[in-house]
């Protein structure tokens, strides 16, 4: 039997990992904050002359920080970062990073996230007395004339470490590398959009769609050719 | 099952909440007071399949893992509390609020509701309500014989009688939160106060941030059509998207049904 039909199966389910990113990535085309991420499936090199085996695939995924364009809002407690770095947010778990910046009030009058997790500050939660809140672009909070307390924005050295546990947020378990970002950018009353491509990803759908269809075929043939090599074989 | 296909099902039902969201933006364009709401989105939890730094198969370090996402969903509606236009009606029982700031009506319940629609008229027993009927909050109940009622900015309402001589009817209170976007909508225009509104703090218009008010106008809803016209754009292709994800995965799927003929 000619065993590359295996072979060609552990392509076709890379095939269907590599879709599942792609349509997550397109579901979440309008969610704020979201960062596409691309699962890579990589060669490792091997001895020249000799034929793949299959297992010399490295799969690596890896996740677009690039930013995405702001949309205005109008809402004063719409944050945008403008450069590099995440909102730091504490979450039931631990410290969480983001940047999906569509915050609000709770009735402890902290500023949280839309899921309700208090958005950190150089002083733990920031609480917001009554009055108007205005968020200055290095992000000082005040609150009519008053200075209530100032964002806390962190960036990485290696973000590719960070975990994503939804909700936009990502976790550090220790190897990213945390740092502070001393001059923050932010832009109230906007909102980063997520930065997914849709065009690239529907080439990648594609792209996809008749790699697999191309791997079925070469399957189809390799039994026919087993088919051929019995019968035949056989009648000899 | 290929997991794209449930994927992109969340996809879809979130589009198809934003555009539910939008039609009733769209529905309450001319709807006095109306605040519009925006639909928030979170993207859901991952599936760990490989963690960072683990080894492979050929004895490489990853230096990142292998997260699944699991697609998208609603997480909030919040009302957009910004002004809305003014309509100037030249009706005295038309009152708009210039800033932040509610409204209160006696819900009938024993309750208060809060709203921003001005549009307020006299019950046959002299009292003013709103076009439902609904009591305002202090009471305020208008003389009889009345010609000419007035409303100061800072809420003081005065009645003035055919012969000139006037009388001070009582003094306006506004309500406002430290989170307006966590009222409650009761629907009618009313919203109510949650735990995440906080308690409504009451004074007189024009103090402690409080608006002011301004007679014979009218606040139109917030509605930018524009707005939600791109909003609708944007929906409407990311679910034609979506759409595609689920065909792509299906015709997968019959591409594998394929494999043994």
């Amino acid at each position: 039997m000619a065993y590359d039909v295996s072979l060609m199966a552990a392509a076709m389910d890379q095939k269907i990992q590599q879709l599942q990113h792609v349509t997550h990535n397109l579901a979440n085309a309008s969610t704020p904050g979201f960062k596409a991420e691309h699962l890579l499936i990589l060669n490792v090199p091997r001895q020249e002359g000799e034929p793949g085996t299959g297992n010399d695939t490295l799969k690596t995924m890896i996740v677009d920080f690039e930013r995405g364009i702001s949309q205005r809002t109008d809402n004063p407690l719409d944050l945008a970062l403008q450069n590099d770095g995440f909102f730091v947010v504490q979450t039931k778990d631990g410290q969480a990073y983001t940047r999906k910046g569509d915050f609000t009030v709770n009735g402890l009058k902290q500023l949280v996230t839309q899921a309700g997790d208090p958005v950190v500050g150089e002083g733990g939660a920031i609480t917001l007395g009554s009055g108007k809140i205005r968020v200055a672009g290095n992000g000082s909070i005040f609150v009519d004339q008053n200075e209530v307390g100032q964002l806390k924005i962190v960036d990485f050295g290696n973000r590719q470490a960070l975990r994503n546990v939804g909700g936009g947020l990502y976790v550090d378990d220790g190897a990213a590398g945390v740092k502070r970002v001393d001059r923050p950018e932010i832009a109230s009353g906007s909102i980063e959009l997520s930065n997914v491509n849709v065009v690239n990803e529907m080439a990648q759908m594609i792209e996809i769609h008749r790699s697999f269809e191309a791997y079925q075929k070469i399957i189809q043939m390799l039994s026919d050719q087993d088919k051929l090599s019995v019968s035949r074989v056989g009648r000899v | 099952m290929i997991r794209s296909l449930f994927t992109a099902a969340t996809g879809l039902t979130a589009q198809q909440f934003e555009q539910d969201v939008v039609a009733n933006n769209l529905a309450n364009i001319n709807t006095v007071g109306f605040k519009k709401s925006r639909a928030n989105f979170q993207d859901l939890m991952y599936q760990v399949q490989t963690k960072a730094g683990a080894t492979s198969g050929t004895g490489v370090q990853l230096p990142s893992g292998i997260e699944v996402g699991m697609g998208v969903k609603p997480i909030s509606t919040q009302k957009i509390f910004s002004q809305g236009d003014y309509q100037q009606t030249g009706n005295p029982f038309d009152w708009a609020i210039e800033g932040d700031g509610f409204f209160q009506i006696d819900d009938g319940n024993g309750g208060t509701a809060y709203t921003r629609a001005g549009s307020f008229k006299i019950n046959k027993d002299s009292n003013i309500c709103n076009s439902e009927g609904l009591l305002l909050t202090p009471a305020l109940s208008v003389p009889q014989g009345t010609v000419v009622i007035t409303v100061d900015k800072s809420g003081q309402v005065t009645a003035t009688d055919s012969k000139g001589a006037m009388t001070q009817v009582g003094q306006l209170q506004l309500a406002t939160f430290v989170n307006p976007a966590g009222l409650t909508s009761m629907g009618r225009n009313l919203y109510a106060k949650t735990d995440a509104s906080g308690e409504a703090s009451v004074g007189n218009p024009g103090v402690e941030g409080k608006g002011t008010i301004s007679q014979y106008f009218l606040e139109m809803s917030n509605v930018n059509v524009i707005d939600e016209m791109v909003k609708m754009i944007t929906g409407q292709r990311a679910y034609e998207i979506n759409s595609k994800s689920i065909q792509t995965a299906d015709t997968m799927l019959g591409i594998v049904n394929n494999l043994k003929r």
